[in-house]
């Protein structure tokens, strides 16, 4: 064959509905759209089994098909002749394919409705040019040659990545670096970085770049959304032509409701508001999860299957750098316990800060909800959980004898604030209080002044209370 | 992304999340309308009630597909569809550019399939028919068929693919094949996807 399955690329990103075509024995031609054809290897495709039960019926008897995939980069179709080898129902391939239903699926409650029951992977005997759906013009129809990798993508790129975070000094800039460097690095513009909260099943929020909010704070539940898919399967997805796949679940969210299975609401989807293009991957260390980094595009087909890797390979450093960051900053707050102590003992009986001094001081209302662990001000919801819990207890140490120094080390110590004995996490739970308080009440900052040590820095006047 | 407060206490970040708000996207009137009345339409003896013609015959992306002696099926695109007034025959307007294996097929066992499905809901359904004849398109019929074409890439436009996609596809001129419809099926995805329709 003159055009190879490696050279027709952008065709298994299911932009534009491929058809699946099949004969019955007795036959009878049978013609279906399809939700997904991925490339296997140089001589194989992989269809996904949903729904096409008779496509199925078909082929177990007659295993010649046809399809049709279009190329959504120049708008000309492909026939493929394909014999049907066999029919994966674990393995690399399906669970590439699955996991990429299962997080379209997630977004529309459909977890267990929409899933893929097999993979079913087919030889492909011909590819020929199709006569009617044609390029354009002047637009190259042949397929194209796997493009070379794009120096952005090379292993220089991770190389400067790499710098970047071996010169991070602390955790918040290192999760800054990470995040610019992806951009500067590969252009991609919108990112967040998560990481499991201390409430089981739910990743926080703690670090984005690209969106009009930094969104810290934002959580994403395990199994639910490309994140939370991410997360449970910790396999890294990615999804091209988001806005299709969505339809497509919407019509089987549909048929659902009509069957009474009754999905629940559709699960928001996090950051752009109509993101095209996702990838998601998962940042492990020994198998343990450290977060998930997210990337997302406006563009349809923005992140190609060089991008999965390169970022994945990424990621797995990343976990390492966010992993070690945390230990460090936990090791040092402990080795500097005297000096930390002693800081707090002299800052004690400190009067309030100085910035507290000075005319036309903004007032803040800040509500302590002990029921939920949330922290308001002004009305506003500001942090739950522990880092509301962190909030609250620094803001009436102030409030009762003035201090404004504190350390990583009497919060560990601090029972009243339930840290969990192994991997606390602290230091993330700090950052993110930090950020949120930067976002949404910058009158308050909480500053850091040395390893483990931080100074609340009060730029107006705050009222106290606590709600059962 | 913002937080979201309810009744006495505050609901945790579950926060903005943006997302896709299909059912504003799908809630045109006339649209959702035809939506409701859906495709549990089909009457008996495979006649193709009015509601489901005019589906058809709205601007949908359709193609046809055959099969030849070794049982290798074969497709094309379909350019417009018409139901005929009688329910139970259907003129498919094939490009005659793609028409020719489809023709060798239909002459030599008459079996046919079309598929159809609306771009921005994937409500879809197949019909299964005998092949009855073929004639050249008249030139009288073609503003019919280029307008159901151009509705169909309104309805591509509304799902992020702009009409330069399709320019260079060819619709024009076509094949007129006339076929007997003898099955009707759900094709659109999700559960109960393919059931016979009576």
């Amino acid at each position: 064959m003159s055009v190879t399955l490696e050279s027709l690329a952008s065709c298994w990103q299911g932009l534009i509905p491929a058809t699946l075509y099949t004969c019955s024995l007795d036959g009878v031609p049978n013609a279906a759209y399809l939700s997904h054809v991925d490339y296997v290897d140089a001589r194989h495709v992989a269809l996904s089994f949903q729904f096409f039960n008779k496509s199925r019926r078909n082929v177990a008897e007659n295993p010649q098909a046809l399809v049709r995939v279009i190329d959504p980069d120049t708008s000309q179709c492909w026939v493929l002749r394909l014999r049907l080898v066999r029919s994966e129902t674990s393995g690399p391939v399906f669970d590439r394919m699955a996991l990429r239903i299962e997080a379209i699926a997630s977004y529309s409650g459909l977890k267990g409705i929409f899933k893929l029951l097999a993979a079913d992977v087919y030889e492909v005997l011909s590819i020929e040019k199709a006569l009617d759906e044609l390029a354009p013009e002047g637009v190259a129809g042949e397929g194209r040659e796997v493009a070379p990798a794009d120096p952005r993508f090379t292993m220089r790129a991770l190389q400067d990545l790499s710098v970047r975070i071996h010169q991070a000094t602390s955790l918040d800039e290192l999760l800054d670096s990470i995040l610019a460097g992806i951009d500067e690095a590969f252009n991609f513009h919108h990112s967040m970085i998560l990481v499991p909260s201390e409430e089981p099943n739910v990743l926080v929020t703690i670090a984005s770049r690209g969106y009009p909010e930094n969104g810290v704070g934002a959580e994403a539940r395990i199994g639910e959304g490309i994140i939370g898919v991410v997360a449970e399967a910790r396999q890294p997805i990615r999804i091209a032509g988001l806005l299709r796949a969505m339809l497509y679940a919407h019509a089987v969210a549909e048929r659902a409701r009509q069957s009474g299975l009754c999905p629940p609401e559709r699960i928001p989807l996090p950051g752009l508001a109509q993101p095209e293009s996702q990838l998601g991957v998962p940042l492990l260390v020994r198998g343990e999860l450290v977060g998930v980094l997210c990337i997302e595009s406006e563009e349809p087909y923005r992140f190609h299957e060089e991008d999965k890797t390169s970022i994945e390979l990424f990621g797995s450093y990343v976990a390492i750098a966010i992993q070690n960051m945390q230990l460090q900053e936990r090791a040092e707050s402990i080795v500097d316990e005297p000096a930390a102590l002693a800081a707090a003992a002299a800052t004690a009986t400190l009067a309030p800060a100085a910035s507290s001094a000075g005319p036309a001081r903004a007032r803040h209302e800040v509500t302590y909800y002990e029921g939920d662990e949330i922290v308001m001000v002004d009305g506003d919801y500001l942090i739950r959980s522990l880092p509301a819990r962190i909030l609250w207890k620094v803001l009436t140490a102030h409030e009762a004898t003035g201090r404004t120094d504190f350390t990583n080390r009497e919060l560990r110590l601090d029972k009243s604030l339930n840290l969990p004995e192994w991997k606390d996490n602290l230091e993330s739970r700090l950052l993110l209080l930090r950020r949120r308080l930067e976002q949404k009440c910058p009158d308050i900052r909480l500053v850091s002044t040395a390893r483990g040590r931080f100074a609340l820095d009060l730029a107006g006047d705050l009222r106290l209370a606590s709600r059962p | 992304m913002d937080n979201e407060r309810s009744g006495t206490g505050v609901r945790p970040p579950t926060l903005k999340l943006y997302y896709i708000d299909l059912k504003s996207f799908l809630s045109a009137p006339a649209l959702a309308l035809r939506l409701r009345r859906g495709l549990a339409l089909y009457s008996a003896n495979f006649m193709i009630a009015q509601q489901l013609a005019d589906f058809l015959q709205e601007g949908l992306s359709t193609y046809i597909a055959s099969r030849n002696e070794r049982l290798e099926p074969n497709a094309a695109r379909v350019t417009a569809l018409v139901v005929e007034p009688d329910g139970q025959h259907v003129v498919a307007f094939v490009p005659v550019v793609a028409g020719g294996p489809i023709m060798r097929d239909l002459r030599a066992n008459g079996q046919v399939a079309l598929v159809s499905a609306r771009p921005p809901d994937e409500r879809g359904c197949q019909v299964k028919g005998v092949f009855i004849e073929a004639r050249e398109a008249r030139d009288d019929e073609r503003p019919m068929v280029i307008d159901q074409w151009e509705r169909f890439r309104d309805k591509l436009a509304m799902i992020g693919l702009p009409r330069v996609t399709t320019d260079a596809w060819v619709t024009w001129p076509c094949l007129a094949i006339r076929l007997r419809v003898q099955a009707l099926f759900d094709q659109t995805p999700g559960p109960g996807a393919g059931a016979r329709l009576t």
